[in-house]
């Protein structure tokens, strides 16, 4: 009851219909990861205990 | 085949639709600059001075420094991995925790957010105009009155409307001019720390605890929430990237790290010269020739910020269905309204009430991070299905209940309740707790918690589009939900299908 699905705008059913028939896409990469542990964990944890 | 019209890809950027590959144009450069000059604004120095009330300058430094990173981080991890896959905004990105129709709660944080601290700096912006002007004798100290800074005011945001009609082509052009403001303000640090570098690590910050850890904790915090406030932003910006790779490390280095650089010019201006803004203290240093640079330097840096944030919010705007046939122009005109309103009428009362109210509206974004990283990588496994961010209907997977998950609602009230009563944002009453723990960490991690408790019944319930046991070891091996505990075939179906 009630599951029909509205439709989407044509423009943005395209969007997604191009978005759904490209290979699966990532968030981030290894690098991407090396970088944020680096920045975001590493670097503030030395400045904190340096700090402290 | 599908294919998007050409007019309609021109303006992909002036809509909070997905963007595609080929309209993802921005390299890690041009990402990094414009990051780089919308986070560079008056508010650097206002937290340099919060911080210097609390800490000396090497621990305030590194403090401040720290937390910053880590704020950044958990914006990323929040934000980011949507807005990076589908070209989307920070608000959309919200959908599936908030649900098709509950995104209007963040959609809410995000313009009250945006258009307050837009409203506070184009007035700073429309102050340090006039004083620029009259140092520079274009104006006469006295003449004029108090109608400058309206008139300023509106022609910033004339200004800021007439680049933005461009869409983010016009928020990279203002960035590209307005960039060498960054290296003016590290200029600026350069000389206040060599010309008083003995007074300013013997300098003793004026409203310290009697508790060191306090102090500590308290730049931490500060570096924390100045970078958790940048969550309203990044999406409008990092969406413009084809890819996360792209994106690490401009965010990091672009849109954090000149937040603690330039905040350490208030945190050195408020321990040696006993203020915060550099166009006070660069006169002492300098004489009147660097007091202009120090005012022209305010001033480009909180117009590349303002032109940001007003299309950072025109995006996020656009998300509401009511909005999404408005042309461009009008969209702006409707972001932009009230940020000229209150800087050509109400300034003064604004400045003096609306702080404390930016404090509170900022407690929220710690809790939304850590609901929205608990969604994604622990509930979600990184699957995300892009049709049903923008598919209204009691079937499809983000609708919860008429759109709106209580989940969040409730995983986003036990946040900022933590936060409160770790510390009271106005007052920096804190508890016992605080000085070992942080406000904001708690809270994105409570808000998680309580997010992640009550989406098992969410589960039970077979709604939100989550696969059974999805955060179990091993339930998304070969990425079949092989239980099949989905809701109903259509749903089931629809998942296995549009889940990238």
């Amino acid at each position: 009851v009630g599951d029909e699905q509205p439709a989407l705008p044509p423009e943005l059913e395209a969007r997604i219909a191009a978005l759904e028939s490209t290979a699966s896409s990532t968030d981030f990469e290894a690098w991407g990861w090396f970088w944020m542990v680096l920045f975001g964990i590493v670097l503030p944890g030395a400045l904190i205990a340096l700090g402290w | 085949l599908v294919s998007v019209s050409e007019p309609a890809a021109a303006s992909a950027d002036e809509s909070a639709w997905p963007l595609l590959p080929s309209e993802r144009t921005w390299g890690a450069a041009r990402l990094t600059l414009t990051l780089a000059t919308t986070a560079a604004a008056t508010w650097c120095y206002l937290i340099g001075e919060s911080v210097g009330s609390y800490l000396g300058f090497v621990r305030g430094s590194m403090a401040l420094t720290a937390g910053c990173f880590i704020g950044m981080l958990l914006v990323l991890l929040a934000a980011g991995p949507a807005c990076v896959r589908f070209g989307i905004d920070s608000v959309a990105a919200t959908k599936p925790q908030f649900g098709t129709r509950g995104w209007v709660v963040p959609a809410v944080l995000q313009a009250v957010s945006i258009i307050g601290w837009n409203s506070l700096l184009i007035i700073f912006f429309a102050k340090s105009a006039v004083q620029l002007a009259v140092a520079l004798g274009l104006l006469a100290p006295a003449a004029g009155g108090g109608a400058r800074v309206p008139l300023l005011t509106l022609f910033a945001c004339a200004v800021i409307f007439t680049a933005l009609r461009r869409g983010a082509t016009g928020v990279s052009l203002v960035s590209n001019i307005l960039f060498a403001h960054v290296f003016v303000g590290l200029w600026m640090l350069y000389l206040i720390v060599s010309h008083r570098w003995p007074e300013l690590v013997a300098a003793r910050p004026a409203l310290a605890a009697p508790q060191p850890l306090w102090n500590y904790t308290t730049g931490v915090e500060l570096g924390i929430g100045t970078t958790l406030s940048w969550w309203p932003y990044i999406g409008a910006m990092i969406r413009m990237a084809p890819n996360g790779r792209t994106v690490v490390l401009p965010v990091m280095l672009g849109m954090c790290l000149p937040v603690p650089l330039l905040s350490l010019i208030g945190l050195a201006g408020v321990l040696v010269l006993k203020t915060s803004d550099p166009s006070q203290w660069l006169r002492t240093v300098g004489g009147p020739t660097y007091a202009v640079v120090s005012l022209a330097f305010v001033t480009a840096a909180n117009f590349g910020t303002t032109t940001a944030g007003i299309y950072a919010s025109a995006v996020g705007l656009r998300n509401f269905q009511a909005l999404q046939r408005r042309s461009w122009t009008t969209l702006l005109l409707f972001t932009i309204m009230p940020v000229a309103c209150v800087g050509i009428f109400i300034p003064e009362l604004f400045f003096a009430k609306f702080g404390n109210f930016l404090a509170l509206i900022g407690v929220a974004f710690a809790p939304l991070c850590g609901i929205q990283i608990m969604d994604y990588f622990v509930l979600r496994r990184r699957r995300l299905d892009v049709r049903a961010m923008y598919t209204q209907g009691p079937a499809q997977p983000y609708s919860f209940w008429g759109g709106v998950n209580p989940a969040a609602l409730a995983a986003l009230a036990a946040g900022c309740a933590t936060y409160v009563l770790l510390l009271n944002p106005i007052s920096y009453r804190s508890s016992s707790w605080y000085p070992h723990l942080t406000a904001s960490l708690p809270a994105a991690a409570s808000a998680a918690l309580v997010y992640f408790l009550a989406s098992s019944l969410v589960m039970r319930a077979g709604r939100g589009g989550y696969r059974r046991g999805a955060y179990r070891r091993g339930a998304y091996r070969h990425g079949a939900d092989r239980r099949g505990a989905n809701r109903n075939p259509q749903q089931a179906a629809h998942e296995r299908q549009n889940a990238t």
